[in-house]
């Protein structure tokens, strides 16, 4: 992935292109924070991330391959990761050997919000001849806000900027800085004034029509804790209505301004995404996202070419209980798992969560299918921060998942719990009307959110809390809950002992911290200096891997499709303080395989290399 | 049963759901065929610890110790010496 296009140069020295995307931290700089505390669950722990969201939006490929098909150039820098990878890297810097004349940041997810206006307005700074440009569905939410920031130029809004960004990067390139024919934009004038295209572009078929080219993610050797997985994405919007979400049919309707709120990308290009991982699809797994809002037709189609291409497991999301020829066809395909989420076991509270399509009696009753089909595994997600929901609630929830536990023997049902964390999604229904639904909204607007991000405790980072659970009784309920969750699966076998010990040691010290950072806050307004030494010592041990609620064990970062592939790893060393030994484990070993990148150095590294830095 | 033969017969039943394919032997390499992953290794620990009671630490979990059958009854003996179960 880091092979040079067209009239891109990725040296040693520096990268060139006509669009460099980069991808910030959600809190810049949290390796200096001893302040705030990214604390274990704090991001919820459902995907393979960390508190930092270091995973980069889709859309970022296909921005790339659609400019590379047009004739320019384009590299995506993942900057959170390499922040993460290398901790001493100098990332004013790193930027500073980037050249490009524009330079783009998502802003799709708000988690985002405080790490990439930092970081867009060090870019801008540094080069502050090249245009600054925003995007993603908060970008779009915020734009009017977000145009005001001195470090952006334009925010792109909507669903699909294919042909938006390439006419605005195809003009600056030529050293044209009139926007005013390109749809979407809001934009700062030479002369510092805002102004705004209109929002026309909004394709109503064919999202983001380009195809992601996987080969050169297939070089990369899967491992023992880090599994080569890809994700497909085979539309936008959403055929459901969910009303927490800021990518429901309500969210897309307001927010994009579109009757039409699920479009669909054309098959044949995810076919040539799949194809593109040639052999390797063996051993690679793949996420499937937002395949409940597949017709049958497709996902069968989908089905056939997963079978045809032999990828070893597929994860499907799924809203409703799968029919039995989908799930035939699923089992038939490959090693199948299936991702539900009722979100609580109670069918109201279900149902006031836009799901309860189904009873916990119907899924357990389809389950065996499921199984019987071939599925080789279903995960059921239930989430804390729901309309009615109330601390007993999710006990209930958690007593409920020691049955299913129970009636199914473990391994291949296995209930999971989340917090809705850190906020609700903007421009979501509840968001937009929080007292018809129970809810109080802290922050509503972006730079209410950017402040929020680094309160010292997560519960205070939360934007929202329900008539039911107070912000800090979310923060409270997780651990009790997710502990008391752990400590079953142990009981039962379904996660090892050591594991499980070691999530309950994690546990009892972050309440603990949590509680000690309170007590200082309420006494003397803030953290005295022994505190924050511990503070920094727990942020740097929790962000020394990643993990999930699925694989609690702790995972070296390298080997995810969107860990950096860009930066060569001699320019990586010479942005990192002498003493720091990181990039002598960066990108060349990923490449090389498991077992250079998963040494057991790894997790002691992070935190000897930022010792070094700080002393 | 002897270590190799249990840990092979759990590989194929959990891991590889009965398919043996081409057959499992204890020096193949359960890495490069994919065969073990992050679940895999998950449930492998459930199992090792379960069936010999025996507690495999964080600084176990690298490739060495799993890449083969025989890695990973090496590394149950290993633990077995060295940290007796609880």
């Amino acid at each position: 992935m880091s092979e040079s296009h067209l009239t891109s140069t990725v040296t040693s020295g520096r990268i060139r292109a006509d669009l460099i995307l980069l991808h910030a931290p959600s809190v810049y700089d949290f390796r200096e924070r001893d302040d705030l505390l990214f604390a274990y669950l704090s991001d919820s722990d459902s995907v393979n991330v960390t508190s930092i969201y270091e995973q980069y939006p889709l859309g970022f490929f296909s921005i790339r391959q659609h400019l590379r098909e047009y004739g320019m150039s384009c590299e995506i820098v993942n900057v959170a990761a390499l922040m993460l990878a290398h901790p001493t890297i100098d990332v004013d810097r790193l930027v500073g050997r980037l050249d490009a004349p524009v330079f783009g940041l998502d802003l799709h997810w708000m988690a985002h919000c405080h790490g990439s206006i930092e970081l867009a307005r060090r870019l801008k700074r540094i080069h502050p001849d090249s245009l600054v440009i925003f995007g993603g569905i908060s970008a779009t939410y915020y734009a009017s806000e977000l145009i005001r920031d001195p470090g952006v130029d334009a925010v792109v809004k909507g669903y699909d900027t294919l042909l938006p960004v390439r006419e605005l990067v195809a003009k600056v390139k030529t050293g044209q800085r009139d926007f005013s024919r390109i749809s979407n934009l809001i934009y700062k004038t030479t002369g510092g004034d805002i102004e705004d295209t209109g929002f026309t572009h909004k394709p109503m078929r064919d999202y983001n029509d380009s195809t992601t080219d996987w080969s050169g993610y297939a070089k990369v050797k899967g491992g023992l804790t880090v599994s080569r997985s890809i994700m497909t994405l085979p539309n936008t919007g959403c055929a459901h209505d969910c009303p927490w979400c800021g990518g429901s049919r309500y969210a897309y309707r307001n927010i994009m301004g579109v009757r039409k709120t699920l479009i669909t990308k054309r098959q044949e290009r995810i076919y040539e995404e799949l194809r593109s991982m040639g052999d390797a699809a063996r051993t690679t797994s793949i996420y499937a996202l937002q395949c409940y809002s597949e017709t049958t037709e497709r996902m069968h189609r989908f089905l056939d070419a997963i079978k045809e291409f032999g990828y070893k497991s597929v994860y499907f999301e799924q809203f409703h209980l799968t029919k039995p020829e989908t799930l035939r066809k699923m089992g038939e395909s490959t090693e199948a798992y299936i991702l539900l989420s009722p979100e609580s076991h109670d069918p109201v509270i279900s149902r006031l969560s836009g799901r309860g399509s189904y009873t916990m009696e119907e899924m357990e009753r389809w389950i065996p299918a499921a199984l019987d089909a071939g599925v080789k595994g279903i995960m059921v997600w239930f989430f804390i921060g729901m309309p009615l929901q109330t601390k007993e609630s999710v006990r209930a929830t958690v007593a409920y998942s020691e049955s299913l536990l129970r009636k199914f023997g473990g391994k291949r049902v296995l209930p999971l719990l989340c917090p809705m964390v850190p906020f609700l999604d903007p421009g979501s229904r509840f968001f937009e009307e929080p007292d018809t639904h129970g809810y109080t909204i802290f922050c509503r607007s972006l730079e209410e959110h950017r402040r929020a991000m680094i309160e010292p405790l997560w519960y205070r980072r939360l934007n929202y809390e329900t008539r039911w659970l107070t912000r800090r009784d979310i923060q409270d309920i997780t651990y009790e809950c997710i502990g008391k969750l752990v400590e079953i699966k142990g009981e039962l076998g379904v996660l090892p002992r050591s594991v499980c010990d070691s999530i309950r040691k994690t546990i009892n010290e972050t309440t603990r911290l949590l509680a000690e950072m309170e007590a200082a806050l309420q006494r003397d307004g803030r953290l005295p200096p022994g505190l924050r030494d511990e503070v920094r010592a727990y942020n740097r041990k929790i962000l020394a891997y990643s993990s999930d609620q699925i694989v609690p064990i702790e995972r070296p970062f390298g080997g995810r499709w969107f860990d950096d592939f860009t930066v060569p790893p001699d320019m990586v060393v010479s942005l990192c303080a002498p003493a720091d030994p990181g990039p002598a484990r960066g990108l060349p070993q990923v490449v090389q395989g498991a077992k250079a990148s998963e040494s057991s150095v790894g997790r002691g590294w992070w935190q000897g290399a930022m010792r070094k830095e700080t002393t | 049963m002897h270590e190799t033969q249990k840990i092979r017969e759990f590989i194929i039943q959990e891991l590889m759901h009965g398919d043996e394919g081409p057959g499992l032997r204890p020096d193949d390499s359960l890495l490069e065929r994919g065969i073990l992953d992050s679940l895999g290794l998950l449930n492998m620990l459930a199992f090792l610890e379960q069936e010999y009671q025996v507690l495999i630490e964080d600084q176990d979990i690298v490739p060495e110790n799993f890449e083969t059958i025989r890695a990973i009854a090496g590394l149950v003996t290993k633990r077995r010496v060295t940290a007796p179960a609880r």
